[in-house]
């Protein structure tokens, strides 16, 4: 009996389905399980970046936006994906960004003790691509201090700044 | 647990063919001017209009390198998007010899030249955008100014504005009070009586 009810349902539905007619332009979505790619094995999350940043093709806007999805992660990037990003920013000439991914990283690690502990590792294992490409980091830089005071260009500015920054921000009322 | 799970993941699909076929249906049964929408005012394009759009002022001839945080091309230095759209600076005559520099090998380029390479691209370094702003001493002058201020006006109102208090305030007026309430709503179930045990005439 209760095959029986589960055929008639089954067909029901079948002819349901057959009436009205999926209109769906796009494929459905079968598996959840790859779908967060925090989720993924760590090999395979770091292979995914590294093959993208690894293209000999790839130009400075690609780079860029593969850091910028790497630093939307979750994630402290592995050390052979931080060695494959400077390879890229070395063949889109761009020793600028290099400096700013290493700055990356210490924003990833969060506090200032995994900072220490986890950004000392990364810079040690990657110590033979830095001096392969001549990357300095930017303790070397002298910008593990702040160099300059850059004042908020939205908040109180003492009169003197206006002068000195160059009138970046113009005076508002003045008394 | 399961089985509602399972129930919420399906109502959308359910819901959108009902939708579907009510539409359907809707569309065969009535005639096309009947369900006909009326505009009387013309249709707003939506999004971006181009003309309250700075992007190409913001920019202002610097190169654009990148997506952002946004898509427009404005330097922002933000945590979460760390890589801004474009440059900092314009190139110019000063940075000009450093890039040719730069597409070569470098390891011939000196600190300074590394440095001013990141200050044209960037505006400050991460330890800039961390160090403290000492804004928290703006901030506190003016709230405590203006808690001090207040305080004064309200001084100033107790003194010279408000009329005396009325006589009822003072301790005699209010514990002659409590003794007309014992005496006169005693066995009353609110208020002093209810606290006061007259047998041994003290309070409970």
């Amino acid at each position: 009996m209760a095959s029986l009810t589960r055929a008639i349902t089954r067909l029901a539905v079948q002819t349901g389905r057959g009436a009205v007619r999926s209109i769906a332009t796009t494929t459905p979505v079968s598996g959840h399980s790859d779908d967060i790619m925090e989720k993924w094995p760590a090999d395979k999350f770091d292979n995914h970046f590294i093959t993208y940043l690894n293209r000999p093709e790839i130009d400075g806007w690609e780079v860029r936006k593969a850091l910028t999805e790497l630093h939307d992660y979750d994630v402290i990037p592995d050390p052979k994906v931080v060695e494959a990003a400077l390879r890229a920013c070395r063949r889109v000439n761009d020793y600028a960004l290099t400096i700013r991914f290493l700055e990356a990283i210490k924003i990833k690690c969060g506090s200032q003790k995994n900072r220490d502990a986890i950004y000392g590792y990364i810079v040690q294992q990657i110590k033979p691509v830095l001096d392969e490409l001549g990357i300095s980091t930017p303790e070397e830089l002298g910008y593990d201090k702040p160099e300059f005071f850059i004042p908020q260009p939205e908040f109180w500015w003492e009169k003197r700044w206006y002068k000195d920054y160059g009138f970046d921000k113009l005076p508002n009322y003045q008394f | 647990m399961q089985l509602s799970l399972s129930f919420f993941l399906w109502t959308p699909h359910v819901s959108c063919s009902s939708r579907k076929t009510r539409m359907l249906a809707r569309q065969l049964m009535l005639p096309r001017m009947a369900v006909r929408a009326l505009h009387t005012t013309t249709r707003a394009t939506g999004g971006h209009h181009v003309e309250y759009w700075w992007g190409p002022e913001k920019g202002a001839g610097r190169e654009l390198v990148g997506y952002g945080s946004c898509g427009d091309n404005i330097y922002q230095d933000r945590l979460d998007y760390w890589y801004p759209a474009i440059r900092f600076r314009k190139e110019d005559s000063t940075i000009a010899p450093i890039r040719a520099k730069e597409s070569g090998d470098w390891k011939n380029l000196s600190a300074e030249e590394k440095k001013a390479l990141y200050r044209y691209s960037f505006r400050q370094t991460l330890s800039e955008f961390e160090a403290p702003t000492g804004y928290w001493k703006v901030i506190s002058a003016v709230v405590l100014s203006i808690l001090g201020l207040a305080t004064y006006y309200a001084v100033l109102l107790n003194v010279y504005v408000y009329p005396e208090l009325p006589p009822t305030f003072q301790n005699e007026y209010k514990e002659a009070q409590v003794e007309r309430a014992l005496v006169l709503e005693k066995g009353n179930f609110l208020g002093a009586p209810t606290h006061y045990d007259y047998e041994n005439k003290k309070w409970k």
